[in-house]
């Protein structure tokens, strides 16, 4: 916990250094955030629904498989992974796959994957890598099925 | 971290990092541009629909800014990380959960911190459990839960906090021998 506080009292430098860190943090986020949002723009444009049929094809271990494959290739802050992802469900896209994507968004990241291994170590950086992208495809079918039985 | 000697490295990084974060945002536009040039129609189509998603996700992404700004008056990251080298002990499970989910920023930073944590001991166990909880993002729920709503989010926040302790047990089972802690030995 931060030394902001003293005696009950916020101190006014801890905030004014708080806000101008979450100012920094939100302002990269928002250019890529913006781009994704123009990108589905572009997508909901161009993309059809049958050619998003054709690789998510409702079968749910298929689609989860797909999903957890996108979301470990894909990286980039996990909001871009709500949006994507809820856009993808008003698609028709099942809760497999939307769910699978967005846990390998972050758990598993293929692109950051040289760079684990040279902080932590190859064997520890392929194995955590592997476990988690079949772990998450675990989670993404029990989470969709649950949502799916009660909703 | 020692700070002092990844600052100066980490300059140049930074810089091919806003490149990086540029080159998406102004390969966009350029698209956006030449769209407008050959099928304005769609160009204008596209740009409502994304304006429908911006309208949908504003109200979340300033309560994702208070979220954030209250996270880092009260809550420094570097500090709770120290906790991830203190083995698999209900305390050491807790606390590198909690590190993970409260951590900000994109991963590749905290690597050279999770670099230094495993040299001065912290194992295989802390750190798969520190890296899975990334997943969980109390600052960005709000957005979630607009996408998702309650149900979804929740039940997906505690699968990703118990998956989280699948990893590192099997972390440690598979890299037995590897670790560099006490908790190797679970």
């Amino acid at each position: 916990m931060h030394g902001s506080q003293q005696e009950g009292k916020i101190d006014k430098d801890a905030v004014a250094r708080a806000t101008r860190r979450s100012l920094k943090q939100f302002s990269t986020l928002l250019p890529v955030l913006a781009s994704v949002i123009l990108l589905i723009g572009l997508f909901d444009a161009f993309v059809s629904k049958g050619l998003l049929a054709s690789v998510f094809s409702g079968n749910p271990m298929l689609d989860t498989l797909w999903g957890a494959c996108f979301g470990s290739i894909l990286a980039g802050n996990p909001i871009n992974s709500y949006v994507i992802g809820g856009e993808l469900l008003d698609y028709g896209v099942s809760l497999f796959a939307v769910t699978a994507l967005i846990i390998t968004w972050v758990t598993v990241g293929l692109v950051q994957l040289p760079a684990e291994a040279a902080a932590l170590g190859r064997r520890f950086a392929f194995v955590r890598t592997a476990l988690c992208f079949v772990l998450s495809i675990i989670i993404a079918l029990i989470t969709a099925a649950i949502i799916n039985a009660t909703g | 971290m020692n700070r002092l000697s990844t600052e100066g490295s980490q300059q140049p990084q930074n810089r091919k990092r806003r490149t990086y974060t540029l080159l998406l945002p102004l390969s966009v536009l350029a698209i956006y541009a030449i769209l407008s040039m050959i099928a304005p129609d769609k160009a204008f189509s596209a740009l409502k629909g994304s304006g429908s998603i911006l309208l949908h996700v504003a109200g979340p992404l300033a309560l994702v800014f208070l979220v954030m700004l209250l996270l880092n008056l009260f809550v420094k990251p570097a500090q709770i990380a120290k906790y991830l080298g203190k083995g698999a002990s209900a305390k050491g499970i807790i606390l590198s959960a909690a590190a993970g989910i409260i951590s900000t920023g994109p991963i590749y930073a905290w690597y050279p911190l999770l670099k230094n944590l495993r040299e001065k001991g912290a194992g295989n166990f802390a750190l798969a459990v520190f890296l899975y909880n990334r997943a969980v993002k109390p600052f960005l729920l709000p957005v979630m839960i607009a996408y998702f709503g309650w149900e979804y989010v929740s039940i997906l926040t505690l699968f990703t906090i118990l998956g989280s302790l699948a990893v590192g047990y099997s972390m440690t089972l598979v890299m037995k021998g590897n670790d560099q802690s006490s908790d190797g030995s679970h």
